[in-house]
């Protein structure tokens, strides 16, 4: 693995020196870049968002995106040009190409969170960060790839198949090796990841449950923010574990990502789990203009980092921490030691539990979250009924179902056909948890362990 | 391999390998609780209960049976009235022990977690839906702030510790009525519990406890009545959201009298309150009743049996008295009783198995992660708690013990709160209780009854039906003109007051003895038989003399004088009888 590394390495900057080699592409430039040559007129939107189009056609390969949107993100550059034009642009983000996530609803465009029991679903209704990007200007570029429904941490189980890791060893483009060795590009966000990584949008939305932002955004080499729970709203994620669920951004800069935040981040009425407005950090912008007021007043500084403690948790420097992760972590502490912070060593003694607490709350919720997806009212539905075996008439393209056992056994041909391996798998385990026989041993006692490690 | 075993094996499989961090921050944020004002939707607040009203009996229209002035005819003495031996036979050897389920539909215009219409619309199905009740991926409930205060309220109306912080939970179980597959309900900590009321007779019933759900949708079952035996059925989402109370009784009602007795009285509260239309009917007011007999001075439980298809409080009544029946002869021929859920067929007077249930269902309940705790602040229950209206047990008891009103006249004035306000206006505005009791009760309550119209609904305001009883009281009309002239001014022809349309058609009391005496002459005159008769010691006769004399004066000579004229006359034997 760490020989491959400084090969892939070369490589990558081998990939992206094509992008930005290339003076009429800008893909390769930040999102403050971008953003910048918008709002004094360097660049139109339009332009940008060919670039991304290009980029991603380019890399294809990589297979980030179930969806692409080149049509409607053609259709939004534009407007965003007039805006430009007229002089009306409502904000940095606006003319920005983004991705989301393929869990994110979007009005109008397929949303499948890479679950074949919701192929050819169209949401009726945006995402609250969706829809807060589409109200400031923001370009829908296309819906990344993802673990199905979130479960998973390398985008291997998809129904579109596995999604691959920009920094892969292989010549990028060259159809023969797609069998070659490949590195993973971390999951479940692993399509946003990748598609930040290679230029094919200057942000994109992902969500973590346990994880799924930040993982793939470390193999992906980009920034990865999974915000306090309740910062940014759930309102159309869908949802695998509500209680985790965080939706969260991933950028090729820190400063990127608290732009983005700034639009997506704040307080919604159709999401109870939200922070308060007024409790706390709510949002309601100003995270990026923080950032640069403290990296204005850090420069004078030879201490720029005086005054801030960093704990570095004791139980997360596990014994099968790879070498190299573990040096560049002790690097990083170094760093911020010289820069004048107070590196100390945290405790957090339920840290152990936390994975096996995880893994009975998600799956639990995720049991009962996912058993809308009956093939009834939207998504996929094998249809063997008596009504497809021409013994009565079909009404309104339903089946029919003589009985309950009838209606329960093509529920279970629906869901038994349409949902991947691994989500049966966290299904059942839900199921299990739930049922109750184990609901103590293992439901109450996970909840118990999750509030003492909050003490 | 057992399937549990199965689970457990796969479980192992995933969790190697995932990150950990933070997530135990957010299950405690997301667990953490909320007050009131923070997430829940204002929508149901603001509109308040305006439009809601899918009542079809009319708010003020009084309950009374038998028509005008049925004043004898409360529902339990009905019901005690009519003999039924083997009942009776049934009783004397078993002790029915009955406990209710009540699910009411909450009076918000919004739906239980979304902004949806509650309107009842069956013949535009699918109209009142959005993604939320529809339980599209990545839709979020949020609870609606009225259903909270209403759920709170009906639980202090019914003596129940409101909780400090309540929560919701998920059921889980497929159904296609069911849209996401799982229930958001209430499981382990109820918005209320451990309450009482007491009944009209004095019988008390504890509440064990009430809590928050929604409602599921409509089934439309084609060619059956269930699912089984249908050609296909229809889903109809409209009702799938709307806001229920689940209101559970203590297992303490002994008859089908009673159980009929505490659904009257709930309905009465709910609606007191404005929490429910309380219709049964429409089914915006449901009653599962559970019925187990035990041998006579036993205190165990035995097997219950669940009834439903409950339309009507008379149903309630029947159905149970049928399965006190059912049950003693099954007990009687060794037949098991298994657990069941029965339906009341109205026209067979009978109940019939519907399903049995076989085993506790495991629902698998868990807290509900889209929706914070919520806590009820102290202040804020104290708010509500002063709100509340004075219910009908409070009303029952002031009716007697301060305007003097018998029980049953009491009861009968309270069984409508509309029709009650009434009567405290009239009597705020002067009138005597037991006089504006009697014309509301009777005649009133027969208007109300044929022309099927609610108390607000009439010409006639409680001040003027004041003046009305002040009028008879004064002597200035007679009770006959008063009822001459009530159709006029409860249909609202007569805008002016009482006492004008008295003078408008002539209709002041005669009071004076001279002229009432002129009238008893004329009677006495046309029948001098008959005055013969009462000279010879049939002295009842007076009361013929008295009426006809009224009549002949348009019912306009006040009664008692005429009846003093009349025996002075008749007594005195100077006074001629016969054509003069």
């Amino acid at each position: 693995m760490r020989s491959a590394c400084g090969q892939a390495r070369r490589r990558q900057r081998r990939f992206f020196s094509s992008v930005t080699a290339d003076a009429s592409l800008h893909s390769g430039l930040s999102l403050a870049e971008a953003s910048r040559k918008v709002q004094e007129g360097d660049v139109r939107p339009s332009e940008l968002a060919e670039a991304c189009i290009k980029q991603m056609e380019r890399s294809s390969w990589l297979n980030c995106f179930v969806t692409r949107c080149f049509d409607s993100a053609r259709l939004e550059a534009e407007a965003a040009d007039a805006r430009q034009a007229n002089g009306t642009l409502t904000g940095p983000l606006d003319g920005i190409p983004y991705a989301a996530k393929d869990n994110f609803c979007t009005l109008g465009v397929q949303t499948t969170a890479s679950s074949a029991a919701l192929a050819g679903f169209t949401p009726p209704y945006d995402s609250t960060p969706t829809g807060r990007l589409r109200q400031v200007g923001s370009i829908l570029m296309g819906k990344t790839n993802m673990d199905e429904f979130g479960m998973g941490s390398g985008t291997l189980f998809s129904e579109y198949g596995r999604t691959l890791n920009p920094w892969s060893p292989e010549s990028p483009g060259d159809e023969k090796n797609t069998e070659a060795p490949f590195l993973v590009p971390g999951g479940s966000s692993g399509g946003s990841a990748a598609a930040v990584s290679s230029g094919c949008s200057f942000a994109a939305l992902g969500s973590d449950t346990g994880g799924s932002v930040r993982q793939p955004a470390a193999f992906c080499g980009v920034v990865g923010l999974k915000p306090t729970y309740g910062l940014i709203p759930r309102h159309g994620l869908i949802a695998y574990a509500s209680s985790l669920d965080t939706p969260g951004v991933l950028a090729r800069s820190i400063l990127d990502a608290a732009m983005v935040l700034d639009v997506v981040a704040g307080p919604d009425s159709r999401d109870s789990t939200c922070i308060p407005a007024g409790k706390g950090r709510a949002g309601g912008g100003g995270f990026a203009s923080d950032l640069l007021g403290a990296a204005a007043a850090g420069s004078s500084s030879s201490w720029p980092l005086e005054g801030v403690t960093v704990g570095i948790p004791k139980e997360f420097n596990v014994e099968e921490l790879d070498a190299g992760v573990r040096e560049a972590w002790e690097n990083t502490a170094r760093t911020a030691a010289a820069l004048g912070a107070a590196v100390v060593e945290v405790f957090m003694p339920s840290v152990p539990q936390a994975l096996a607490a995880y893994a009975v709350l998600a799956s639990a919720e995720a049991s009962s979250n996912l058993s809308r997806y009956d093939g009834l009212r939207y998504g996929a539905r094998t249809g063997q009924t008596a009504a497809s075996r021409g013994e009565g008439a079909a009404v309104g393209g339903g089946g029919i179902f003589r009985d309950q056992g009838e209606l329960h056994a093509e529920i279970t041909r629906t869901r038994t056909a349409y949902f991947g391996d691994e989500v049966k798998r966290r299904i059942l385990t839900g199921c299990f948890v739930l049922c109750e026989s184990a609901y103590h041993d293992y439901y109450e006692l996970a909840i118990e362990e999750g509030t003492i490690g909050h003490r | 391999m057992s399937p549990m075993v199965k689970v457990l094996v796969l479980m192992c499989v995933f969790v190697g390998g995932r990150d950990t961090s933070a997530f135990l921050h957010n299950a405690l944020a997301a667990r953490s609780a909320r007050d009131v004002t923070e997430f829940c939707s204002r929508e149901g607040a603001a509109v308040r209960q305006s439009g809601t009203s899918q009542s079809s009996a009319k708010e003020g229209q009084l309950c009374m049976k038998g028509g005008g002035g049925g004043r004898k005819s409360k529902g339990n003495k009905k019901g005690r009235g009519k003999v039924n031996p083997a009942l009776q036979a049934a009783l004397e050897k078993w002790e029915p022990v009955i406990g209710i389920e009540i699910h009411a539909q909450i009076s918000s215009s919004t739906k239980a977690y979304c902004s949806c219409s509650t309107l009842y619309s069956p013949d535009s199905p699918n109209t009142n839906v959005c993604p939320v009740c529809l339980g599209e991926p990545g839709s979020l409930p949020v609870p609606n702030a009225r259903v909270v205060e209403l759920s709170a309220k009906a639980g202090m109306a019914l003596g129940c510790t409101i909780a400090a912080e309540t929560k919701w939970d998920r059921k889980n179980y497929f159904y296609p009525d069911t849209p996401k597959n799982y229930q958001i309900t209430q499981y382990d900590r109820p918005i209320a519990e451990h309450g009482e009321i007491v009944l009209p007779s004095g019988k008390k019933v504890g509440v064990t406890r009430l809590h928050m759900e929604e409602d599921s949708a409509k089934m439309n079952h084609q060619g059956a009545e269930s699912l089984a035996g249908s050609t296909h059925s229809l889903v109809d989402f409209n009702r799938a959201g709307t806001p229920l109370a689940e209101i559970v009784s203590e297992p303490d009602m002994r008859s089908g009298i009673e159980a009929a007795e505490y659904g009257r009285e709930l309905q009465r509260v709910l609606r007191y309150l404005g929490v429910s239309d309380g219709n049964m009917a429409e089914g915006s007011m449901r009653l599962d009743v559970n019925v187990s007999l035990r041998p006579k001075g036993e205190k165990c439980l035995n097997t219950k049996v669940e009834l439903k298809n409950l339309n009507s409080f008379r149903a309630v009544q029947e159905s149970v008295d049928f399965e006190i029946v059912r049950q003693s002869r099954c007990y009687e021929t060794d037949e098991v009783i298994r657990q069941e859920t029965r339906l009341w067929d109205e026209k067979k007077k009978a109940t019939q198995i519907m399903r049995v249930k076989e085993g506790e269902a495991d629902y698998r309940y868990f807290p509900e992660p889209d929706i914070p705790p919520l806590a009820l602040p102290a202040e804020l229950l104290q708010r509500w708690r002063s709100e509340l209206c004075e219910l009908p047990a409070g009303k029952r008891e002031r009716y007697q013990s301060e305007l003097g009103l018998s029980e049953e006249d009491a009861s009968a004035l309270s069984d409508d709160q509309s029709v009650a306000l009434y009567f405290e206006e009239a009597v705020g505005a002067g009138s005597d209780p037991g006089e504006a009791c009697k014309w509301l009760i009777g005649d009133i309550a027969g208007y109300l009854n044929s022309k099927k119209k609610g108390i607000r609904e009439i010409g006639l305001t409680p001040s003027g039906l004041a003046e009305l009883v002040g009028l008879i009281r004064e002597r200035k009309i007679s009770g006959r003109i008063a009822k001459e002239l009530l159709p006029e001014l409860l249909g609202g022809e007569w805008e002016g007051g009482v006492e004008e349309l008295v003078e408008e058609r002539g209709m002041q009391a005669i009071n004076d003895p001279a002229e009432i005496e002129g009238f008893v002459r004329d009677v006495m005159k046309a029948n001098a038989d008959k005055v013969e008769q009462f000279r010879s010691g049939k002295t009842k006769l007076q009361g013929f003399f008295v009426g006809q004399a009224v009549a002949l004066s348009g019912g306009k000579a006040d009664p008692e004088l005429t009846g003093e004229v009349a025996r002075r006359l008749l007594e005195d034997v100077g006074v001629e009888a016969g054509a003069s």
